[in-house]
């Protein structure tokens, strides 16, 4: 009868219960790839001994710093578009009438639930020598002849990246601008401020760190992914990603590849956290 | 005093109840009984631990200290399921995916009760609290009132031995409000259940209760009936919490405690022995007091002089200042020709020694 | 114009808006415009060439059919893919809907402090936010390790961490909005923990399961570069259309894909209203 809380030994039971899986399943395999990297090849073959030697390799190697940087960039131009175009698109979705909204954002968010392949698929589509964009082109005559360069370089890997990405920027945002009170808009006009002025004093300054979390996050999921590359990018488009994942394929080295991912780790981490920052800094304000 | 000592002990006795967080004491060393079949208000202002002293006994929170003996038992640490209490909450607290008579059943239904039992029961209790032919409802389909009859339905089903009440009645408007106090007041009788019942409206409480628990700052100022709370205080707080008072502060009580020295004169009065020799305050409500015509007495007379008169409807007040120079307020019903009491006036006015109470006086300044 | 204009103020008075269309305006709607034609152009170009023949690179406008179609279904490799992206679905969903049934419930104890529910959320949400490479090969690593090998188990396991977040997240918001004076009252009334959870908790929670359910399954079922790593003898869907994108153009994919995205987009579809149907079930 004595049991207002529950007894010590089920309530450790319970609290094991939940920390066992999260423990086994995400912990165990961050720790685990992340001690890989002290272990080497040599002919082919795993050795467990412990040392700095493929860090060193995976972090010092002017080829994997060159892919690096070029990845990194590629990763800021992307989520910079996607800032972007992610902002004015939700700043659009946000202004129309009610009954527009909830449909247009459904357009907005449903490409999340498509598959990435078929994304990337369809983009092939429009990006090749006979596909969609070349076909404007040369009907509207802005070029006589269907320009190759949209499809395997690294140009196609940024347009398709943005294209995949953008939802990721425009929902935190529209969520952002969905925050704002309506009475401080209606303040703001009240007070005299024309559209412009509220715009740029009241909205984009509440709406911005929304936006920016987005942003952060096309950032990462650029700078790792492999897919597009993969398909769309050619030898051009041979970023960080498909570095990683080629140890794991046909390198066979998968020390080395944990070793470099432990960079990506690094990069997606700061940007989390730094995510992290932003989004609550709004909230103490 | 109505209190009634049934076989023997209180039903629930809190000893030394006390419940701290981080900072504040939400309750300082209660201590309290509640008697088999009462209807005890735990009255006090907002934040004086009403809903925390509520809460420790139906076991929602363990206290930091203290004892609740029900039945001769500790329960302060017993599982809130294992208590034979049940709550009617303040926002009702109905399960929203269930029906009325789902909602009323629910005690019954989770103690695996036979099926034909629970709907015998429920159709009972609805009976009870006149909701018959609403059992298919859902919560969001009645009114505030009727929400509340649910919410007392499912709280009595299961026989508990005491019901707990914290505000049940702050949601309504005034009138479903007087309504359903008298509603209250007869399921009570007629279940004979024991209600311990919080509130902070003075006049709820007076109508409702056998007892009061008048409740300040995390203690209890003080027990005991209506009557008591009213003309007897015993400290400060109760003496102004509940309506007007006349506070005449300056008195002494003689080392016999058998009269006290105020600055109206010397009124016989067999004073608290606690007080005896003290100085201390003399409490008496201005409906007390009464103008003397010419040839009446009283225990006591003064002579003052009537500085205002206020018109209200039923009632005139007056307020007065005796040649002593001390300030009273005086109460008497309105008549419909022009009162004897005019601004100005000189009154004789009276009033009896058991109709004032003596409580300590303020700390020295 | 002028019309409109003034409909869209009577209609959403809480938007300030410009009393005329400025030329920011319009550059405003030029760039929605295009971000939308860019997010379906290619998936209707896609939707249209399930339907045609190409010869050279050039669309045979006059040569529909649904040959592509019947190519598809008589395709047993897509066919096996298929179901076994189905299994692993719902293997991975199921998972996923108990463990963060636990977590949420566990995470949202009053008494929970607020250092250890952060270490939980942050573990709880790291594989949605860091890129799914890393999931990927982690997972890899940990089960050659453990001598696990690659196939449903690696997979449904990949799935399930990947999708976790979303679930959580949704399953937390309704349980907090579950008002906590009702699960009180259910244990006044006698009912114990397990009781309250069954009769009172968890039909509230109803909705928004199937609601996270096929968000879960919809992800589970498009996952892609997870899967990759942790993928044995048998595979999903998207993986064999990565493969047979890899060796080139095969016009049935167009069919194949096309069925995708519907099927997607109607499990979003129906997934949005479960999500937003509900607040009206408890106070119409
Ligand atoms: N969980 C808690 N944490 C910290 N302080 C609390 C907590 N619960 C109550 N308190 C504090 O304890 C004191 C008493 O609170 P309680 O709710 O019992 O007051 P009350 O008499 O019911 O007031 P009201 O009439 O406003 O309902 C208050 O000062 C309150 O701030
Ligand atoms: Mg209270």
């Amino acid at each position: 009868m004595n049991a207002a809380r529950p007894s010590p030994l089920s309530g450790l039971a319970v609290g094991a219960a939940i920390w066992a899986p999260l423990l086994a399943l995400i912990f165990a395999p961050l720790m685990s790839f992340l001690i890989y990297g002290f272990f080497q090849v040599e002919d082919n073959q795993i050795q467990r001994t412990l040392s700095l030697e493929t860090y060193r390799e995976a972090l010092t190697n002017p080829a994997y710093m060159r892919t690096f940087g070029k990845t990194v960039l590629l990763a800021l131009q992307v989520s910079l578009a996607c800032l972007v175009l992610g902002y004015a698109t939700a700043y659009f979705v946000w202004r129309r009438p009610a009954r527009w909204r909830a449909p247009l954002l459904f357009l907005l968010a449903a490409p999340l639930l498509m598959s990435y392949v078929i994304r990337i698929y369809a983009m092939r589509g429009v990006l090749g020598a006979n596909g969609l964009l070349n076909g404007v082109l040369t009907t509207l005559g802005i070029v006589d002849e269907p320009v190759t360069a949209f499809l395997f370089n690294l140009t196609a890997v940024k347009l398709t990246l943005i294209v995949i990405l953008l939802p990721f920027a425009t929902l935190p945002t529209f969520i952002a601008l969905e925050r704002i009170p309506a009475s401080l808009l209606q303040a703001s006009s009240d007070l005299g401020a024309g559209a412009g002025r509220t715009f740029r004093s009241v909205v984009l300054p509440l709406s911005l760190p929304g936006a920016t979390v987005g942003a952060m996050f096309t950032f990462v999921l650029a700078m790792g992914d492999f897919l597009a590359p993969e398909l769309v990018g050619g030898i051009d488009g041979f970023t960080y990603g498909r570095l990683v994942f080629t140890q794991f394929g046909l390198a066979f080295n998968w020390p080395l590849g944990a070793a470099l991912s432990a960079l990506l780790l690094a990069v997606a981490l700061c940007v989390v956290f730094g995510a992290r920052a932003i989004g609550s800094a709004r909230w103490r304000r | 005093m109505t209190q009634s000592p049934v076989d023997g002990g209180p039903l629930l006795s809190v000893r030394g109840l006390a419940m701290r967080y981080d900072a504040t004491t939400a309750l300082a060393a209660v201590d309290l009984d509640v008697q088999n079949g009462e209807f005890l208000t735990i009255l006090g202002p907002s934040g004086s631990g009403k809903t925390t002293l509520l809460r420790l006994i139906g076991g929602f929170i363990e206290p930091s200290e203290g004892r609740i003996l029900f039945d001769g038992v500790d329960i302060a640490h017993t599982a809130i399921e294992a208590r034979p209490f049940n709550t009617v909450f303040q926002d009702y607290a109905l399960f929203p995916h269930m029906n009325v008579a789902q909602n009323v059943g629910y005690g019954l239904m989770v103690r695996g009760r036979p099926k034909s039992e629970i709907a015998e029961k429920v159709a009972k209790y609805l009976e009870i609290v006149d909701l018959a032919g609403m059992e298919r409802r859902h919560p969001a389909q009645l009114s505030g009132g009727q929400r509340q009859r649910v919410a007392l339905a499912r709280a009595l089903i299961c026989d508990p031995r005491l019901v707990l009440l914290d505000e049940p009645l702050a949601a309504l408007d005034a009138g479903l409000r007087r309504q359903m106090q008298e509603f209250l007041k007869s399921i009570q009788r007629q279940t004979g259940v024991t209600f311990l019942f919080v509130t902070h409206d003075q006049d709820e409480a007076v109508t409702l209760s056998d007892r009061i628990c008048v409740m300040a700052q995390g203690r209890v100022e003080q027990i005991g009936t209506a009557r008591d709370i009213y003309y007897r205080p015993k400290s400060r707080f109760v003496a102004t919490f509940f309506g007007d008072n006349n506070l005449i502060e300056g008195c002494r009580v003689t080392v016999d405690g058998a009269c006290v020295e105020t600055p109206l004169g010397v009124i016989d009065l067999a004073a608290p022995t606690a007080l005896a020799g003290k100085r201390a305050t003399l409490c008496i409500r201005p409906e007390s007091l009464s103008p003397l015509s010419e040839g009446e007495t009283a225990d006591m007379s003064i002579q003052a002089q009537v500085t205002a008169v206020d018109f209200a409807g039923p009632v005139t007040r007056a307020l007065l200042e005796t040649d002593a120079g001390v300030r009273l307020s005086l109460k008497s019903f309105s008549r419909p020709e022009r009162d004897s009491i005019l601004a100005g006036a000189r009154l004789t006015i009276g009033f009896t020694a058991s109709a004032t109470a003596l409580i300590p006086a303020e700390a020295a300044p | 114009m002028a019309t409109v204009s003034a409909n869209f103020r009577a209609a959403d008075a809480r938007r300030p808006l410009i009393g005329k269309r400025s030329l920011a305006d319009w550059l405003l709607g030029a760039v929605a415009g295009i971000v939308f034609l860019a997010l379906y152009a290619p998936i209707f170009l896609v939707f249209a060439l399930s339907f045609f023949r190409t010869r050279r690179g050039e669309v045979q406008w006059d040569s529909f059919s649904l040959d592509w179609y019947g190519a598809l279904f008589s395709n047993a490799e897509i066919a096996q893919a298929l179901v076994f992206s189905l299994i692993v679905g719902f293997s991975a969903t199921l998972a996923a809907i108990v463990l963060a049934t636990g977590i949420a419930l566990y995470a949202s104890v009053p008494q929970r402090s607020e250092r250890t529910r952060a270490v939980l959320e942050f573990l709880v949400f790291l594989p949605f936010l860091l890129p799914p490479i890393i999931t990927g090969l982690s997972l890899l690593i940990l089960s050659r390790e453990i001598g696990l090998p690659r196939g449903f188990i690696t997979i449904s396991i990949g799935h399930t961490v990947f999708v976790l977040a979303i679930v959580y997240r949704i399953l937390l918001t309704r349980i907090q909005a579950v008002s906590r004076n009702v699960l009180e009252a259910s244990r006044d009334l006698g009912a114990s923990r397990w009781q309250t959870f069954r009769y009172i908790l968890l039909p509230q929670l109803g909705s928004a399961m199937a609601a996270a359910a096929m968000l879960a399954f919809a992800l589970s079922f498009d996952e892609t570069m997870i899967t990759l790593f942790l993928v044995g003898d048998e595979s999903t869907l998207p993986l064999r259309l990565y493969a047979m994108m890899r060796v080139g153009f095969t016009p049935e994919i167009n069919a194949l894909v096309t069925l995708v995205l519907i099927a997607s987009v109607l499990l979003a579809l129906i997934a949005a209203r479960f999500i937003r149907g509900r607040v009206g079930d408890i106070e119409p």
